[in-house]
């Protein structure tokens, strides 16, 4: 985990809850440890001013007045935000509960919720957040690289990665093995990689986030 | 005594044709109309009216005696006088014997007419005796005794069984200070403005208080009473009955307790259904003192302590503490086995706190609500408790017929107002399917239910509820969709220092 933090891009909790001393206690406790913490009253507030590009985490309550928590998990989903979520509840549901932890929460926590579990739940999920984060700025990256490829030198790659030799790929696309050398070279160097074995790890890095995206 | 009851009954009988004629003829002297109506205006004073009787008694017996004695006197004095005359002188005219003859049958005529009223008069006095039994008889069959006060004398008469009742001895004559004593000294202010009451509206009246009898258990005794009046319309007594009415409170108190019981059952009931809530409500506070209570362990264990946060975080310990006590309280008052009291209660916190405590379930079953109170204070005298049970039981159904239809939710609304004929209203409006209108008119039966659970006695509790606080409960299907039910109380009047008082 990296240390350091960008000061206007510090991870923040957003809490949730309709009950004015619920999100007073939270914020209290996750600021002693240290934590960034923003507050809601109202679902409809936070998803008002909700920007997906501020990192962080949510903390949802999930029996609240007008939308409850597992309805924000969707919305939040539907508006294409991958926000880490953590749940806290009042009643101890199992159906909602699995429902909450199959679209994807953190962590589902019972009230009266002890300040450990809580921050434990929160750092976990800051930490998936900062991860995913990392993971999608350095697919954007290569897909950034991938960009400044020419369609011709696409295709060079592809077959590149297939682990095909040159004299077949210029055999293949109907050229000669001097051209293909060229192309397979500015391949390289856009991609910045210094080796085959490097490009295929980035292709599968790109097509492995593009699959989850 | 009968003599007199039976000169009395005559005058009576005569006085009453007398008084209406003059009545009519408008007869009664003008200056006694103003005294009569200032007597009507003021309760009597029975001393002044005591006296009073006693020398109206005195100078028309008086009178009456008078005049008979002499006309007897003269009679019998001229006959005696005429016979000494006779004997005394050899000669006597044809003339005067036949006077002295016709004296003499004139004078048995009369012996004669008075023995044939005296029959008649021991005849009346049979008739009037076994009338006077059998009145009794029926009275005492009734359970009821008769009495009547004299206000001259201040005297009672009463039958046996009415002094059985009082707790006095068979024959014994008492006066309204012994009437006084038998009365329960905590209902004493009660019946005394009963008895002012009836006197000065001359009409019927009627009080149940608990009677004093030696030592033994307290009775509680019905007394009806209605004055007499004379031929000028004065009070001269009040007569009337008693029934002891004992068993009869014993069993209301009893069915009271039962329903009582009943009524806190259902209340238990109510909160054990919906204890997930009510954890809930408990659940908040506890949670926020936790976290409040960790964040200020973690604070001290920096090396920098900021003491305003830490104080802060003590202080919001301490209100949720009275906010977790809040909670428990009011589940304490409702499982609380307790006497209705009256008191002072605004309706608005009634529904406010009823909805605070269903909060949880509420959201549980995805209900919206809306809530709708009075901008003015909404105020009835009543029992808090049976109240906030009344509205959390018509929350419950009205939740329970929403959540029957829809799976996503739907709406409740309560609202609080005041009518402008001087009662205060409560609705609780749903979005379920409605009352189907063949079992509207048996909703409010007891043991009458359309659910899978329940015993069906929550609406049968409420509107014994509403009715107990002088008020009314009905329901009806809404225009669109679902149901209302509503409530009427009495407003509480208050005086308007008295409010300001509380304010």
């Amino acid at each position: 985990m990296k240390t350091e933090r960008i000061p206007d891009r510090m991870p923040q909790v957003f809490v949730v809850d309709d009950d004015r001393a619920i999100l007073k206690a939270f914020s209290r406790l996750l600021g002693s440890a240290g934590f960034n913490v923003k507050t809601f009253d109202s679902p409809a507030e936070f998803l008002g001013q909700h920007d997906p590009d501020v990192p962080g985490c949510a903390l949802l309550d999930v029996g609240m007045h007008g939308m409850d928590g597992l309805e924000l998990q969707a919305e939040l989903a539907n508006v294409g935000a991958r926000r880490p979520i953590v749940f806290v509840t009042g009643r101890d549901d199992a159906r909602t509960s699995v429902r909450a932890l199959k679209a994807g929460a953190v962590d589902y926590l019972t009230k009266p919720v002890d300040g450990d579990d809580l921050i434990a739940a929160v750092s976990s999920a800051l930490a998936r957040d900062e991860k995913a984060r990392a993971q999608r700025s350095e697919i954007a990256a290569i897909r950034a690289r991938y960009n400044l490829l020419t369609p011709r030198e696409r295709e060079v790659m592809s077959h590149v990665v297939a682990g095909r030799l040159n004299k077949q790929i210029a055999c293949d696309l109907g050229t000669v093995e001097k051209t293909v050398k060229v192309h397979r070279a500015r391949v390289m160097a856009k991609m910045q990689v210094r080796t085959v074995a490097a490009l295929v790890h980035l292709t599968e890095r790109l097509r492995a986030g593009e699959e989850r995206i | 005594m009968s003599q007199e009851v039976l000169h009395q009954g005559i005058g009576e009988r005569l006085q009453k044709p007398l008084r209406a004629a003059s009545h009519l003829l408008n007869l009664q002297p003008e200056a006694e109309r103003p005294q009569r109506r200032e007597a009507e205006r003021t309760p009597p004073d029975f001393s002044s009216l005591k006296t009073m009787m006693r020398r109206r008694a005195f100078w028309s017996g008086l009178v009456g005696g008078v005049i008979t004695f002499s006309v007897l006197v003269f009679i019998f004095g001229a006959n005696n006088l005429l016979v000494s005359r006779l004997l005394s002188t050899e000669y006597s005219s044809e003339v005067e014997l036949k006077f002295v003859v016709i004296l003499l049958l004139f004078e048995s005529g009369i012996i004669f007419a008075f023995a044939v009223q005296d029959r008649r008069r021991r005849k009346l006095e049979d008739l009037l005796r076994q009338s006077e039994d059998r009145l009794a008889f029926a009275a005492k069959s009734a359970d009821l005794g008769l009495w009547s006060w004299d206000a001259a004398a201040d005297s009672f008469w009463s039958t046996e069984h009415c002094n059985e009742m009082l707790g006095i001895p068979a024959n014994a004559q008492y006066s309204m200070t012994t009437m006084r004593e038998t009365v329960h000294p905590d209902d004493r202010a009660l019946v005394e403005r009963a008895l002012k009451d009836g006197l000065a509206s001359r009409k019927t009246f009627e009080v149940e208080y608990r009677a004093n009898i030696g030592q033994g258990p307290t009775r509680w005794l019905r007394v009806r009473a209605s004055t007499l009046l004379d031929g000028q319309g004065k009070l001269v007594g009040v007569s009337g009955t008693v029934l002891d009415i004992t068993n009869r409170r014993q069993i209301q108190a009893e069915v009271e307790t039962q329903k009582q019981s009943l009524s806190h059952l259902s209340r238990v009931g109510m909160l054990g259904e919906l204890s997930g809530a009510l954890a809930h409500e408990l659940n908040q506070p506890l949670t926020a003192i936790m976290s409040n209570a960790q964040a200020a362990q973690r604070m001290i264990s920096h090396r920098r302590v900021d003491m305003e946060e830490l104080r802060m975080a003590i202080e919001d310990i301490i209100a949720n503490n009275v906010r977790a006590g809040d909670v428990i309280r009011h589940l304490r008052a409702l499982l609380k086995k307790e006497d209705m009291r009256q008191v002072r209660v605004d309706l608005n916190d009634v529904a406010r706190d009823a909805l605070d405590l269903m909060h949880a379930d509420l959201i549980g079953r995805r209900i919206s609500v809306a809530f709708n109170p009075s901008q003015m204070p909404v105020l009835v005298s009543g029992d808090s408790i049976q109240l906030q049970q009344l509205l959390l039981n018509l929350i419950m159904n009205a939740a329970d017929a929403i959540s029957s239809t829809a799976h996503d939710g739907g709406m409740l609304i309560v609202a609080v107002d005041s009518t402008e004929d001087g009662f205060q209203h409560i609705a609780v409006s749903d979005t379920g399917p409605g009352i189907r209108a063949d079992l509207i008119k048996n909703l409010f039966d007891p043991f009458f239910t359309t659910k899978t659970h329940g015993l069906g006695l929550g609406l049968s509790i409420s509107q014994s509820i509403a009715e107990s606080h002088g008020g009314r409960i009905w329901a009806e299907n809404n225009a669109g969709r679902g149901a209302t039910f509503h409530i009427v109380l009495p407003a509480l009047l208050e005086a308007r220092d008295e409010d300001r008082a509380h304010t």
